[in-house]
């Protein structure tokens, strides 16, 4: 296997350089798509990926590639992959929608999800920027329809 | 830019907008910023995190804004929700529903993945039409979480809330 592993360098926005097995990195679509158009020079710039995002997204890629290694000890990995801040959190979101890996990004939005879900429409409106665009009789009006999930 | 990011987050258009070029986003640059500056997520990424909530929850936020109320109003919106919630493969949602009759009528639920994985499970009792306290409650099929009960020969559509 050695002698056939083929490595692509990618780079961030940040001008940083990953080299990485090309079998790991298409675990990437978008980087899968591009290897297979053989549309891959020596560099693969990732215009919109910094260098900490791509780490963290690397660092997922080589725990699921590796051989031999249990459910319970991905399950506890993912566990604590998930544990970042907020900023990071939606940086790891755009990278995966960028890169096309539905795996990072289905979890990580299912965390964003878990985040905010015991949260009020109202801290929601403070935590995104949202304007409430309703009249306060109209609020009211879908509270109501609603009540019960208020409880 | 970002201001104009702003704008498109904040307001989530019904009809699914168009892929976004991601390369128009705004590159995030953490280590840059000292206050960690959280990047801004185009619409199409917020409804995916909207399909991962749960119905209370959902419902809970169907006031934080129109375009909100809107985009959880299209039927694509609430099919891609229910098929996502149906075909979770760790039975997160799935609820197991008993009828009872000793030592009472009752009805009961309890968690699907809870009787899989864990050591105890708990069923809780569940509300529904008491005509009579000494009427039996049958159970007759259910569809997207619409349940057809029959109560002293009476129909009735049961709605389960999902926590």
């Amino acid at each position: 296997m050695s002698s056939s592993t083929k490595f692509l360098t990618l780079k961030t926005c940040d001008d940083k350089k990953f080299v990485l097995d090309e079998a790991i990195a298409v675990r990437s679509q978008t980087i899968k798509n591009m290897v297979e158009d053989d549309c891959v020079s020596n560099v693969i710039p990732l215009p919109n990926v910094n260098s900490k995002t791509m780490t963290k997204v690397i660092e997922y890629w080589k725990k699921h590639s590796e051989e031999g290694v249990s459910k319970d000890v991905l399950m506890d990995f993912d566990k604590a992959f998930v544990k970042v801040h907020h900023s990071i959190l939606h940086a790891l979101i755009l990278a995966a929608n960028f890169l096309n890996d539905k795996e990072i990004l289905d979890m990580m939005c299912q965390e964003v999800a878990d985040r905010i879900k015991g949260k009020t429409p109202e801290e929601i409106r403070k935590e995104f920027d949202i304007k409430n665009d309703f009249t306060p009789e109209e609020e009211e009006e879908i509270r109501k329809e609603n009540a019960w999930a208020f409880e | 830019m970002a201001e104009s990011e702003g704008d498109e987050a904040s307001n989530l258009h019904p009809k699914r907008r168009k892929r976004t070029n991601s390369a128009q986003l705004p590159s995030t640059s953490i280590k840059d910023s000292v206050l960690m500056t959280i990047p801004i997520l185009p619409a199409e990424l917020f409804t995916e995190i909207l399909l991962s909530l749960p119905v209370k929850p959902l419902l809970k936020f169907r006031s934080v804004s129109k375009s909100w109320l809107d985009l959880m109003s299209t039927p694509e919106f609430i099919n891609t929700h229910l098929s996502k919630s149906a075909n979770n493969e760790d039975l997160t949602h799935h609820r197991l529903m008993l009828s009872f009759n000793q030592p009472k009528y009752n009805l009961k639920d309890c968690s699907v993945s809870s009787l899989i994985n864990g050591s105890v499970t708990e069923a809780l009792n569940l509300e529904y039409p008491r005509i009579k306290s000494r009427r039996s409650v049958e159970i007759v099929g259910s569809v997207n979480g619409l349940i057809c009960l029959v109560i002293a020969k009476k129909i009735f559509v049961y709605m389960e809330s999902i926590n």
